[in-house]
């Protein structure tokens, strides 16, 4: 055992280089496994584990204490089977202000609600900075997490409220994440202060909204217990399901989520490839020396046993380097993923991936070194000896020869190809490693490009496509004439001017569904003016008919044809459907009608809101300005690159997610490539010394090797690149349908696509390239020992 | 026998006063009897001025319904808006001293002035608040106080809350704020209150002996408080409470038609009055120069559409090929307007003891319509349809009619949500079957009505307020079931009360002498009363105690009262200072944290102030910190609703 040890020790000492390099592969690629790994557990049902984890209210409710007793909605929730409990009535306030922050409002209203306490067993709030004690102080707020990712607000910094009088300050002295409204798509977005406090900042007159959180045993009964609520209670107050928060979560989570798992499950399959072919070559390398050890009396076994515990050496070196490093990627990922999203799975140690990859590649590393070393056990010591390696792989087998190739044939385009062909199941691994860089790269670029695009493909998401979109603050008195209309319309500058506005109405109770809200947008006028296309069928045309949303389709179980009843005016009216559309902003919910719809039930039902497109040469954002001199804040004035301004920062929020987890493909793809190099050189090092010595310079050697890998590369690009704009876009839409996008507006730009390429090309050569300058030194002479 | 020489002035005053019998006036007083007899306004007053001197003044109808004191144009009301040039003229006069620069930023003056975002605030100029461009949105939303003078300064400050979202200077846009800005600068700039300010230097100069904005002042001048509008005719209003905030904007500036007139004579004299100069010339150029200009009335509501050009307080219109510079004022009971036609040497102002601004348009001429119909006549020339509507009412074709068995479910109590319109404080509704057989609603502040409705049910959901205002809709908020759980109406929302929930509060008498404080409190409270102190205490909420103290108002300010009450103690933190009016008194509140050995205790401290019975009650509730709840809030909520003195 000694002189295995010995033997094993001075291997590694012997081989510095390699040793190095096979540790360097190995770390790099227990840091993928484990940020993968770790990314993977976070995202895994993050919103159900943080539910769970914070006793969040499945129904959570706010209404007026003049219009109901808390006692008793509480006593009746109570005495409901399905309920494990029922919070404490808490007072409420939105705050129609938007806080002042360094003088600037920040991006939300908001909802300031009392904590009481996260001592108690419901609702509790995710503490990520500060946030000591059990709820904040007199004087301070604990803000949700998205204000201090969106608006750089951090522990210390004091948030203005604009009141009747001034500005009340409110130090922040809590971070935190609420299970309901994590990644803050919501306005208003709750903020919390003390219990007691808010008559602090509100007249006590003003003070008369409560919540009251209803946290049910199984998720699944809330929209029964709800209706049953409904039906026996009249129940006057609002109340948002879990349903709704869990959709509203999603429409972020469904596609950073759904992606990162994608490329998790790739960067996995990827180290794996990595791992086994760096033991493969490291121990091929050693061909001489295993054939002496066995003249030597070496068994089998004790080849193998040495070979586990290099191995064993390297690994146990090597995967902490990498899961330290691991650690603070997935960290990066994370503040990131938070940022956007709101959770992530705050349950999961870091300790778990740790353990995971240090053992998968504990073990992986030792199998594949058992499997490698057994069969270089089988080498015949005198083969070993006199050629110093395995037979050099000719090509037999293989289709390709000298001669084939035809007299003009560049020589290092051949010696491309035999080196590519003479390790098949090496070639086919690189290949496969390939395939998924191409892949990841193609996925990350042109979803990246879809969703940073929006504006450019609005009707898409669900958005009209307009320049301007102005909303008339003050409304206009009935039947008063548009001026503000014709001066729109008259202007030359203005293609068209689509009026629209929001009316809210509701769905009669079905069976086991309490009536729920159901939003519509009406339009004045021609909807493909604003480019909103369906789905399925057209547009509304008549007053009977509407198009509604997928989602709804889906809830409603209607299509295109059926018709559907809508409680609007006090009256429950039967529509048409006509067509069915997706709309991202509404989680593809609620309806779309054209005006007349509803002045048949109310005549004077005005719209206040203008959707303005200019012609093309016109700038939207001098029209703006324009617009505000004359109008001042009577109306306002948003451009397209002003709204959705809330998902749009979400979605760039992810961006540095996706980048990082691309780089990391990146980095893959140059270990790839540059290990197989090495390996390569490895198999064909007499070849070479021969090649060198007939005349060869050492350029011409590293561009066969570069070949051999563009070789590769390009095959992995043709395949991958077809495959990948087949597959992602029906992906794509399976990811998303559930927040509305069944069609997800997949932008292919054929451009940023095509950069791709020489990316990939340039990661590829340019690691060849480093991996082979060792040959500029290598001497026939040692190469050929024969 | 002085009496006796002064009925012998009013009932003179009260007839007419026609400074010619010429045809002109003649007319005019025809077309103004014709024009009363029309519109279901208890009375008016004008007063026209021509090359410097008034040549027609004259009261029409009664100073209040329901009484015959005939009205005359020395009646002093509110003239709102019309305030606003007041506060013009003086800051032209500290611009003469050179003590104010129109284009002088806001901040040289008040150095501590700021909005939410102080980059903007600090660009408005003096010049843009008296143009209405300061860009600073119009909050409506007052910071009450019995001291008006110092509430002025109180809202100004409060002003810090506001966050501008445009450049300054760009674009009108109607506020108050700018003018509250202003009348500020001329009180920090002379040393004087702004009502001491404008009483010294331009109402006792011009001889407006009638025209005050001192509350005090009000009784003397037997101020007319104007009318609510009911179904047929106007109700008289009740004195509404002062906000000394929007002073300088105009709201409760006092004057009369005769006062006015003086006022207008200096303004097309150049500045001169009598004998006196009392503006400069290049002053009153100042005033009219447009600085900004805005849409004018669409030809729908009878307009021209011509641009309306901004001055300082004064609006240019071109209107039928001449140029008249307006100004329109109303305080919701009452209503002013005042035309000047410098090329002419004429103006005319009418003052109203109703808003004549919110009669039904479609049914009666509009206020607009008639001053510049007056300035016709008297000029020779034809009345015109100028800003009379060319729409038919919506409402008269409507056929819906709501099924009686239906009417029920809307009759009840209404009270406002969270959050009412400034507009709409502390007020409630209840809709009942009237005497008219329909479904009539009654707007109330406390007991006083404040609007009374027949509803035209547009559908079931939708109603028209019908009376002799300008029709409004209101919409019923009804849910699937066909419950109805509250209404929206002038932009609030108005919640249907729950007698159930109301039932749960029951009256309490706190009686000192003869001073009675009525409240409500929960049935099971327990209450204590030592003299003039109170202490309640209620069951399942331990550790808290509401304490009250019935007193006399003293000097003591809020702030003072809270200092003294925790000297001893170590304050934490403090609220908010929040002010309200409240049954014409005024609310304050504050809530207090004191540290005591460790512990953190939560004082929520109210005092409610009766002027009238000069009595106030300071009220504590006290309570560990965390401990405050849900139903101590409602508890606090039902006394605020309640608390009265008799």
């Amino acid at each position: 055992m000694k002189s295995i040890l010995l033997i094993t020790w001075a291997n590694i000492k012997r081989r510095k280089i390699q040793t190095f390099l096979v540790g360097m592969c190995i770390a790099l690629a227990a840091l993928m496994f484990s940020t993968l790994m770790g990314i993977g557990l976070g995202m895994n049902q993050p919103f159900e584990n943080l539910y769970n984890r914070l006793n969040a209210s499945h129904i959570w409710m706010t209404f007026d204490i003049n219009e109901h007793d808390p006692k008793k909605i509480t006593a009746w929730f109570e005495k409901q089977p399905e309920v494990e409990s029922v919070s404490i009535p808490n007072l409420v306030r939105t705050h129609w202000k938007k806080p002042i922050f360094k003088g600037e409002e920040i991006l939300n209203h908001a909802q300031f609600r009392e904590h009481p306490g996260n001592n108690l067993n419901q609702d509790k709030l995710h503490i990520l900075e500060g946030g000591k004690g059990e709820y904040p102080n007199p004087g301070e707020i604990w803000i949700p997490n998205n204000w201090k990712s969106k608006n750089n607000i951090n522990i210390g910094d004091t948030l203005q409220i604009p009141l009747q009088n001034g500005l009340f300050p409110l130090v922040v002295s809590g971070i935190v994440i609420n299970a309901q409204n994590s990644n803050g798509l919501s306005n208003p977005v709750p903020a919390w202060v003390g219990p007691g406090t808010l008559p602090m900042l509100f007249p006590i007159s003003e003070l008369s909204n409560v919540s009251l959180g209803i946290r049910l045993k199984n998720s699944e009964v809330t929209e029964e217990v709800w209706a049953r609520f409904h039906k026996e209670y009249n129940y006057r107050g609002f109340g948002t399901l879990y349903g709704l928060y869990k959709k509203i979560f999603q429409i972020i989570y469904q596609i950073t989520g759904g992606l990162l798992l994608v490329f998790a499950i790739f960067g996995i399959i990827v180290t794996m490839i990595i791992t086994s072919s760096v033991v493969n070559s490291a121990i091929k390398t050693d061909y001489k020396m295993i054939g002496m050890l066995k003249a030597q009396g070496f068994t089998n076994r004790n080849i193998i046993t040495g070979y586990l515990i290099q191995f064993f050496v390297i690994t146990c070196v090597a995967v902490p380097i990498g899961l330290f490093a691991g650690y603070f990627t997935t960290q990066l990922v994370f503040k990131d993923l938070i940022a956007a999203i709101g959770a992530v799975n705050f349950d999961i140690s870091w300790l778990v991936p740790a353990i995971a990859t240090f053992f998968a590649f504990l073990i992986g590393v030792l199998l594949i070194t058992y499997r490698t070393a057994s069969q270089a056990g089988k080498i015949q010591p005198v083969t070993a000896i006199r050629f110093g390696g395995p037979p050099q792989r000719s090509f037999a087998g293989s289709k390709f020869s000298l001669f084939t190739l035809g007299a003009n044939s560049k020589l290092p385009i051949f010696l491309g190809l035999r080196m590519l062909m003479s390790n098949k199941k090496r070639a086919f691994l690189l290949f496969i490693g390939l395939l998924f860089v191409v892949f990841v790269q193609v996925l990350y670029t042109n979803v990246d490009n879809s969703v940073l695009n929006l504006d450019d493909n609005r009707p898409s998401w669900g958005y009209p496509n307009t320049d301007l979109f102005i909303n008339s603050s003050a409304g206009l008195a009935e039947n008063e004439e548009d001026i503000f209309r014709d001066y729109l319309a008259e202007d030359d500058r203005v293609k068209e001017v689509v009026k629209m506005g929001i009316y809210v109405a509701n769905l009669p109770a079905q069976e086991g569904k309490a009536p729920q809200t159901f939003v519509g947008f009406i339009y004045d006028d021609e909807l493909e003016k604003l480019d909103l296309i369906n789905l399925e069928g057209r547009h509304p045309v008549f007053e009977t008919e509407v198009s509604i949303g997928i989602n709804s389709a889906k809830e409603l179980n209607k299509t295109i044809g059926d018709s559907i009843e809508i409680f609007m005016e006090g009256q429950l009216v039967s529509y048409s459907i006509t067509g069915i559309y997706q709309n991202l902003s509404n989680l593809s919910e609620g309806f779309k009608m054209r005006i007349e719809g509803v002045q048949e039930l109310n005549p004077l039902y005005e719209l206040n809101r203008y959707n303005v497109i200019l012609h093309d040469e016109e700038n939207p954002a001098a029209y703006k300005e324009e617009l505000l001199e004359i109008y001042g804040s009577t109306y306002d004035v948003r451009i397209d690159s002003e709204s959705q301004g809330q998902l749009k920062n979400i979605i760039a929020g992810i961006k540095s997610v996706f980048l990082l987890v691309s780089l990391l493909f990146l980095g893959v793809l140059f270990l790839t490539v540059f290990n197989d190099t090495v390996l390569s050189i490895r198999e064909n090092q007499k070849n070479m010394g021969i090649l060198k010595a007939v005349g060869l310079t050492p350029l011409q050697l590293q561009l066969s090797l570069i070949l051999k890998a563009v070789f590769t590369a390009i095959l992995a690009i043709i395949i991958g690149v077809p495959l990948s704009l087949q597959i992602i876009p029906s992906a794509m839409d399976t990811l998303t349908s559930e927040v509305g996008l069944s069609k997800f507006p997949y932008v292919f730009d054929l451009n940023k696509t095509l950069l791709v390429i020489p990316l990939i090309m340039t990661i590829t050569i340019g690691s060849v390239w480093i991996a082979s300058r060792r040959l500029l030194k290598i001497r026939p002479r040692i190469l050929v020992r024969e | 026998m002085k009496h006796l020489v002064l009925l012998l002035y009013i009932s003179l005053l009260s007839t007419s006063t026609l400074f010619g019998q010429n045809t002109q006036f003649q007319k005019i007083d025809a077309y103004l009897k014709a024009y009363q007899a029309k519109i279901p306004i208890p009375g008016f007053s004008i007063a026209i001025v021509e090359d410097n001197k008034v040549v027609f003044s004259k009261g029409y109808g009664v100073q209040k319904q329901g009484t015959n004191i005939s009205m005359n144009p020395s009646s002093s009301l509110g003239v709102g808006s019309l305030g606003r040039g007041f506060t013009t003229v003086g800051i032209m006069q500290l611009v003469e001293k050179g003590l104010v620069d129109l284009d002088s930023p806001v901040i040289k003056y008040l150095p501590w002035f700021k909005t939410a975002n102080k980059n903007f605030s600090d660009v408005i100029t003096v010049r843009m608040c008296l143009s209405n461009t300061t860009a600073i949105p119009a909050q409506f939303e007052a910071v009450p106080s019995l001291n008006p003078d110092e509430s002025l300064a109180k809202f100004v400050r409060s002003m810090e809350g506001y966050y501008v979202k445009r450049k300054p200077g760009l674009a009108y846009e109607f506020s108050d704020e700018g003018y509250s800005i202003c009348g500020l600068i001329i009180s920090e700039v002379s040393g004087m209150t702004y009502s001491n300010y404008i009483e010294k230097n331009i109402f006792g100069p011009l001889n407006m002996t009638k025209t005050t904005t001192k509350p005090s002042r009000f009784d003397e001048l037997n101020v007319l408080y104007g009318h609510e509008m009911a179904l047929a005719n106007c109700v008289p209003a009740n004195k509404s409470a002062i906000n000394g905030n929007f002073f300088p904007a105009g709201s409760d500036m006092k004057s009369t038609a005769n006062d006015f007139a003086n006022f207008m004579i200096m303004l097309l004299n150049n500045g001169q009055f009598k004998d006196q100069q009392f503006l400069q010339a290049n002053s009153i150029e100042e005033i009219f120069k447009s600085n900004i200009s805005f849409q004018g009335l669409g030809t729908m509501l009878g307009g021209n559409g011509v641009d309306i050009q901004c001055g300082l307080g004064w609006l240019e219109m071109e209107i039928e090929n001449r140029t008249i510079y307006i100004q329109v004022g109303n305080t919701g009971t009452t209503a002013a307007i005042a035309g000047l036609s410098r090329e002419r040497n004429q103006g005319v102002v009418l003052l109203f003891n109703g808003d004549v601004n919110r009669l039904d348009r479609y049914v009666y001429p509009t206020l607009e319509n008639t001053a510049n119909n007056v300035i016709h006549i008297l000029n020779d020339e034809a009345t015109t349809d100028f800003a009379v509507m060319r729409f038919d009412d919506p409402y008269e074709d409507e056929d819906y009619v709501l099924p009686k068995a239906k009417w029920s479910k809307y009759f009840g109590k209404y009270h406002p949500s969270g959050q009412e319109s400034p507009f709409f404080k502390d007020i409630n509704i209840e809709v009942f079957e009237g005497e008219s057989g329909q479904i009539e609603l009654k707007a109330f502040n406390e007991n006083n009505l404040k609007g009374h409705y027949i509803l035209l049910f547009t559908n079931e959901s939708r109603a028209a307020l019908r009376n002799i205002s300008h029709p409004r809709e209101i919409l019923f908020k009804i849910f699937p079931n066909g419950s109805i759980g509250g209404l929206f109406m002038f932009g609030t929302e108005f919640k249907k009360r729950d007698e159930a929930i109301e039932a749960k509060f029951k009256p309490v008498a706190f009686n000192i002498g003869t001073t009675k404080l009525n409240f409500s409190l929960p049935e099971n409270k327990q209450v204590t009363i030592n003299g003039n102190k109170l202490i309640a205490t209620f069951p399942n909420q331990e550790g808290v105690d509401l304490k009250m103290n019935l007193e006399d108002i003293n000097n003591q300010t809020f702030k003072t009262l809270i200092t003294q009450r925790f000297n001893d103690r170590t304050v934490s933190s403090k609220g908010n200072l929040l002010a309200k009016n409240l049954r014409g008194g005024i609310w304050q509140e504050q809530t207090v944290f004191t540290k005591e050995g460790g512990t953190l205790n939560q004082h929520l401290f109210m005092l409610y102030q009766d002027p009238v019975k000069n009595k106030q009650v300071v009220v504590e509730l006290t309570n560990p910190f965390g401990n405050f709840n849900s139903e101590l809030q409602e508890i606090l909520m039902y006394f605020q609703r309640t608390v009265k003195f008799e």
